[in-house]
C-alpha cells in the first residue's frame, strides 16, 4: 500500500500522542540533536542547551497531541525548546547575575573556513541581541526554517517575520564589518 | 522566503558552527529520563481510579458530589493547553476501573456490571439503539445513553449537546471525543460537548463518523427520507463528508466516476494510514459487485473482494488491526454457497477468507456469523457480535484464528469496544431461556484470558 512520508509522519505523531514509547522515541531520534543544537545556539551553553531539551521533550511527551499535522512537528519541537532554553537563561541570570555565554573558550578562533565568519565575532554580535532575535536568526540561519515553519515557531506572520530578519541581518552586517 | 545572499550563507555556516556539531541521540536513555523525571503533577491525573474513587467517595459524603470531577493538571500553562479528553500515557487497568465496582459473574468470564453509572433510565429501552461504548486512550470506559454520556463509576452526567439524540461515538488519535446528531458533529472536551460543525438541515442525517490517524473526521451521511427508519444506527450513508477546520462539510462524492449509479455503505472507517474504506453493499442500481472503496484523499478506488465474497453477500462491517491488517465481516451468506461468507483478512493486496474449515462458527444454526460490530484486540484476535435476523442478538464471539468462543448466549450486544490492556467492554441485552429480557441494556466486561494484558 503506497504511503506517503507525510502519512507516516501523521502516523507517528498520532500513536505518539496516545502513548505509543517507540514511536515516541523515533520523534526524539528525529529531533533531539537539532533542538540541543538550536538552544546551544541561543544560550551559549551546553548545560542550560541539554536542560532545556530534556524539559522540551516532558512537554511534547504531555502535548504533543497538539501538534496538527507533520509539518508542524519541527517548529512546535524547537520552539518548545527554545522557550526552555530562554527560561533557563533568564533563572541563571536571576540565580547568579550570570552573564550568559562571555565564555568563548569551546568556540574555534580565527575566521571558520566554511562561513568565512570569525565565530567569535558572530557569538559577540549574537549575544547582545535579544534571545527572541538570537532564537529567529538560529531557526532561519542554523536550522534553515522557511517561512511558514517560522511562523509557526514563533508565532508570528510571516511578512513580520521577513522584516525582522533583515533587520538583524542588517544589523549584523554591520556588527561583523566592525569587529 | 526568498533565496539567501552571498551574506547570509555567511550567516546560514556561521550559526551552523555556533550550533556545533551533530552528536548522536540516544532516544532510549532520553526517553527513560523523561518518564524517570515525570512527576505526578506532569500527568494527566486520571478522571477516576481506584484510590481517587474512595478519597474522592468521602469527599462527596462531606461537601457533596460535585468534587468528583477530574481535573486536567497542566503546569505549564504557557505552552498549548490541551484539549483532549485524556492524554496520559498510563492507561488505567482493567483492575483499577473495577475497583469499588459491584459486579457479577454471569457466566464463567464475563462480569456485569451492576453499578456502571448509567441513570439514564430511559436508556433502559431494549431495541433503541443508542447504548455505545468507547474508550480513550486513558483507559476510562465511556457509555452513552440515550441522551447522556456517562464515565463508568463516575458521578457526573454529561448530556448530549441539543437534539442529538444518538450519540455515535468515536475517540480522536489525540483522545478527543467526538460523536454525530443527526445533523451535526459535536466533540467533548471533558466537561460538555460542543458543536463543532455546520448542520446539514433536515434532509440530510449524520450516520456514522471516523477520525484518521492525523485527526480528520469523516462522517457518512444519508438522505433522510430514502434511506432512514427510525433508527439512526440502521442509516445507510450515500454521501462522505469531511469536517473542515471552519465547520464546514465537504462532500466527497465523486465516487460515481468510479462505480456506476448508487452506492450505499454501512460503515466508514479509516485506516492507520489515513485512507478512508467504505464498505457495504449496492442497491436500486448499478452493479451488483463488490462494495469496498477506498479514497486516499484523492482518488477512488474498488477493492475486489475473494471470489464470491462480497459480491451478493455484503460486507457489514470493518476493523483495522493495529498493523494495518483489514477485517471484514458479511452479513448474508452467498445464495448458492452460505459457506463462503464468513471473515475475510485483507493483506494489501490480496484476501484470506476464513470459513467454517477454519473455525469459524455457524451463528445460531440459521446463518454464518453476521455482524456489525467487529473489532481487534491488542493481540490480533477478533471480537464481534453476532447479527441475526437483523438483530443484533447473535450474542459476542472471540475469534483468534484458529478458535471460536462465543458468549453471553443470545443476547443483544449493542456495543463493544477493547480496552489498551485487552479488556472487552460490551453494551448488552440479556435473554432468559423464556426470551424474556433480564433486565434492560448493561454493561458487561470479558478481561483477557487469565487477567493477563495483552499488550
Amino acid at each position: 500500500m503506497a504511503q506517503t512520508a507525510g502519512r507516516q509522519d501523521a502516523g507517528l505523531i498520532a500513536s505518539a500522542a496516545a502513548g505509543d514509547e517507540i514511536a515516541f522515541r523515533r520523534i526524539i531520534a528525529a529531533h533531539h540533536d537539532d533542538m540541543r543544537r538550536v538552544c546551544q545556539a541561543i544560550s551559549g551553553d551546553r548545560t542550560i542547551a541539554e536542560e532545556a531539551v530534556q524539559a522540551a521533550w516532558l512537554i511534547a511527551w504531555k502535548k504533543l497531541d497538539k501538534v496538527h499535522g507533520p509539518d508542524q512537528l519541527r517548529p512546535w519541537l524547537v520552539s518548545v525548546a527554545v522557550n526552555e532554553a530562554k527560561k533557563l537563561m533568564t533563572k541563571r541570570r536571576r540565580q547568579a547575575d550570570h552573564q550568559l555565554a562571555t565564555d568563548v573558550s569551546g568556540l574555534p578562533g580565527g575566521v571558520d573556513p566554511a562561513s568565512g565568519i570569525d565565530l567569535v565575532d558572530l557569538w559577540t554580535a549574537v549575544r547582545r541581541m535579544d534571545p527572541d532575535d538570537r532564537a529567529l536568526l538560529t531557526m532561519r540561519y542554523g536550522m534553515g526554517f522557511d517561512s511558514s515553519e517560522l511562523a509557526i515557531a514563533t508565532g508570528k506572520t510571516p511578512a513580520a517575520i521577513r522584516q525582522r530578519l533583515k533587520r538583524l541581518v542588517d544589523r549584523l552586517r554591520e556588527d561583523l564589518s566592525h569587529d | 522566503m526568498t533565496d539567501m545572499n552571498a551574506f547570509e550563507q555567511q550567516l546560514s555556516a556561521g550559526f551552523k558552527g555556533l550550533m556545533g556539531p551533530s552528536e548522536p541521540v540516544d532516544d532510549g536513555a532520553i526517553f527513560t529520563a523523561i518518564t524517570a523525571t515525570q512527576s505526578p503533577a506532569w500527568r494527566v491525573r486520571p478522571l477516576f481510579s481506584a484510590t481517587r474513587f474512595v478519597v474522592a467517595g468521602i469527599i462527596v459524603a462531606l461537601v457533596g458530589g460535585f468534587l468528583l470531577s477530574g481535573v486536567l493538571t497542566t503546569p505549564d500553562d504557557d505552552q498549548m493547553a490541551p484539549a483532549a479528553v485524556t492524554a496520559s500515557p498510563s492507561p488505567m487497568t482493567t483492575d483499577e476501573l473495577l475497583t469499588g465496582m459491584v459486579t457479577e459473574e454471569v457466566e464463567p468470564g464475563v462480569l456485569r456490571v451492576i453499578n456502571d453509572g448509567v441513570r439514564d433510565l430511559s436508556s433502559r429501552d431494549i431495541g433503541f439503539r443508542s447504548h455505545w461504548v468507547d474508550i480513550t486512550p486513558d483507559g476510562a470506559v465511556w457509555l452513552s445513553g440515550r441522551d447522556a454520556m456517562y464515565r463508568l463509576g463516575d458521578e457526573a452526567t454529561f448530556p448530549v449537546s441539543d437534539d442529538s439524540g444518538w450519540p455515535y461515538l468515536d475517540v480522536g488519535p489525540d483522545g478527543s471525543l467526538w460523536a454525530i446528531a443527526p445533523e451535526y458533529i459535536q466533540s467533548f472536551d471533558g466537561e460538555m460537548w460542543t458543536e463543532r460543525s455546520e448542520r446539514t438541515g433536515d434532509d440530510l442525517l449524520l450516520g456514522s463518523l471516523a477520525i484518521g490517524p492525523d485527526g480528520t473526521v469523516w462522517v457518512a451521511a444519508s438522505d433522510r427520507d430514502k434511506y432512514c427508519s427510525q433508527n439512526l444506527a440502521d442509516c445507510i450513508g450515500t454521501d462522505l463528508m469531511r469536517l473542515e477546520d471552519d465547520g464546514s462539510l465537504t462532500t466527497i462524492d465523486d465516487w460515481a466516476d468510479v462505480y456506476e449509479g448508487d452506492v450505499a455503505y454501512d460503515e466508514l472507517a479509516v485506516s492507520p494510514d489515513g485512507d478512508v474504506w467504505l464498505i457495504g453493499m449496492v442497491r436500486w442500481s448499478g452493479p451488483e459487485a463488490e462494495a469496498l472503496l477506498r479514497f486516499d484523499g484523492s482518488e477512488w478506488e474498488v477493492i475486489p473482494g475473494p471470489e464470491g465474497f462480497l459480491n451478493h453477500p455484503m460486507g457489514r462491517s470493518m476493523a483495522f488491526g493495529a498493523d494495518g491488517t483489514l477485517w471484514v465481516n458479511t452479513n448474508y451468506p452467498a445464495e448458492d454457497d452460505w459457506r463462503v461468507g464468513g471473515l475475510a483478512r485483507f493483506d494489501d493486496p490480496g484476501w484470506t477468507a476464513f470459513t467454517e474449515a477454519d473455525g469459524v462458527q455457524d451463528w445460531g444454526g440459521e446463518s454464518l456469523p453476521a455482524t456489525d460490530l467487529l473489532e481487534v484486540a491488542p493481540d490480533g484476535s477478533l471480537w464481534m457480535n453476532g447479527a441475526r435476523d437483523g438483530d443484533a442478538c447473535g450474542g459476542l464471539a472471540h475469534y483468534d484464528g484458529t478458535t471460536w468462543t462465543s458468549y453471553l448466549g443470545d443476547s443483544c450486544v449493542h456495543d463493544l469496544a477493547i480496552a489498551p490492556d485487552g479488556s472487552v467492554w460490551v453494551r448488552a441485552t440479556r435473554y432468559g431461556m423464556d426470551g424474556v429480557a433480564l433486565g434492560g441494556v448493561d454493561t458487561y466486561v470479558i478481561r483477557p484470558e487469565g487477567g493477563a494484558t495483552t499488550q
